[in-house]
């Protein structure tokens, strides 16, 4: 990232710019970045006044689209990895043809949104990745992808050269590989890696963090910044799919919890390489009170399914988030999309947020923490994630008086 | 050394540097320092020059 930044520091050339209530989002391809923008700075660019703008322009949070969706291209994957958050095993019978995933693609890009997230299942089981990917970029969508990266041949490393930046999964090093239950080897990962960066493609980690492997975190980082990668990206191990079986065994304790922000925070300042947490880390984040103003800058955020995300299953069911099945098929959407089922319940978590949520000073932000959790717990939709400290906290509290 | 205060240009409410090629959740950068540091000051950076060029343009 720094890389590309050092080599275009004069202007930047803008690729898409969407108008927004509050005024806009711009979209920059090199380097890549998205920019939430008042109206002013919309006037300055020489947009005219939206019709979206006839109202308040408080309101930063709420978009009118998606920035991107995740979507699972098939529910194939060689792997079987016992603890694969989709379950992933052989294709559903009824998976989306190419024809219909490009209804789809037409369906985003006509509602606004930016980026997709390519996943599966393995992506690259599907024959016409290649066809879905090029159709993306014309219609002015950028692919990004997630693989595991167990068998990359030239074929596969072309499709990649295709995309904004492809993430690999890999939760430990040599022998840790397979920390997770995960099947396959880091010997291949690591020569997928080697010969992504050789072909210049940009290449990130996808790390989920379980009690198997918080211990080796250093050992991820410290690999990711030998290799010179892009990122890498926390994932929290979740509930879902084949991580509810034995799911005691790998989801963090309480303790763990709270230690993995200062944990990342030290890694990111160590190593110097760009760390991210997924959303559903955001409650062990803000449990220590970061700076506020830095954390909306960055545009973090909890649960944002519905908002800036939306998800859609190999066989087309829609909702706001991956973790969260979808029961609705929805492969071109006409209306206002927010107010559809699969992504209302998502809008209003803040307004249906129970104690102690409901009077955190994180609310707006944190959104009740993660939803997937929350519903492994058996809690409603907006219920608080029994896993944030607060709520641990609170409930502990309740418990004394 | 101290971490410094994020600063965007004036009309820039925030910035989300790079891609999510993760298709299962939405990750948040770290305000490790210096390192994001120089690359949103970066991103500010071109955000400012974006707005300079077009005004340039416009009086040309």
């Amino acid at each position: 990232m720094l890389k590309t930044l050092r080599k275009r520091v004069t202007r930047p050339i803008v690729d898409r710019v969407r108008y927004e209530p509050f005024g806009g989002i711009v979209s920059v391809l090199n380097p890549p970045f998205l920019a939430w923008v008042t109206r002013d700075y919309m006037r300055q660019l020489g947009y005219t006044d939206s019709p979206l703008w006839k109202g308040d322009a408080q309101d930063t949070h709420t978009l009118s689209a998606p920035t991107e969706a995740h979507c699972s291209l098939t529910n194939r994957c060689s792997q079987h990895c016992s603890s694969c958050y989709m379950g992933s095993q052989d294709s559903f019978c009824n998976e989306l043809t190419t024809e219909e995933w490009k209804r789809f693609f037409d369906t985003l890009r006509a509602l606004g949104v930016f980026h997709v997230a390519l996943g599966g299942g393995e992506a690259f089981l599907r024959n016409d990745l290649l066809e879905l990917v090029l159709y993306c970029k014309e219609i002015g969508l950028v692919p990004n992808l997630t693989t595991h990266g167990q068998c990359l041949g030239e074929a596969e490393i072309a499709i990649c050269k295709e995309m904004g930046q492809v993430n690999l999964s890999l939760d430990g090093i040599n022998d840790q590989y397979h920390c997770n239950g995960r099947r396959g080897s880091f010997v291949a990962v690591d020569k997928s890696i080697l010969a992504l960066k050789k072909a210049d493609v940009s290449v990130g980690l996808n790390c989920v963090v379980s009690k198997k492997n918080i211990d080796h975190l250093t050992d991820v980082v410290e690999y990711a910044k030998q290799v010179g990668l892009n990122e890498v990206e926390f994932l929290k191990y979740k509930p879902t799919g084949r991580g509810t079986l034995n799911y005691t065994n790998y989801a963090l304790t309480q303790e763990m919890i709270r230690s993995i922000y200062p944990i990342i925070l030290e890694l990111g300042n160590h190593y110097q390489i760009m760390l991210k947490m997924d959303c559903s880390f955001i409650p062990a984040m803000v449990f220590h009170d970061p700076d506020k103003e830095d954390l909306e800058k960055l545009g973090v955020t909890g649960c944002d399914g519905g908002n800036s995300l939306m998800a859609i299953t190999a066989q087309g069911y829609a909702s706001g988030c991956s973790f969260v099945a979808g029961k609705e098929k929805l492969i071109t959407i006409n209306e206002d999309w927010q107010q559809l089922s699969p992504f209302r319940k998502f809008k209003e978590i803040v307004e249906n947020a129970q104690e102690p949520c409901k009077t955190c000073a994180h609310l707006a932000l944190c959104r009740c923490g993660c939803r997937a959790v929350a519903l492994y717990y058996g809690g409603a939709f907006s219920s608080p994630d029994p896993e944030c400290p607060r709520v641990v906290d609170y409930r502990s509290k309740e418990k004394t008086i | 050394m101290k971490k410094k205060r994020i600063v965007l240009p004036k009309g820039v409410i925030k910035i989300k540097p790079g891609y999510n090629p993760n298709s299962s959740s939405i990750g948040t950068v770290i305000y490790s320092f210096p390192l994001v540091y120089i690359v949103l000051s970066t991103i500010a950076a071109l955000l400012t020059a974006l707005l300079t060029s077009k005004k340039k343009n416009r009086n040309e």
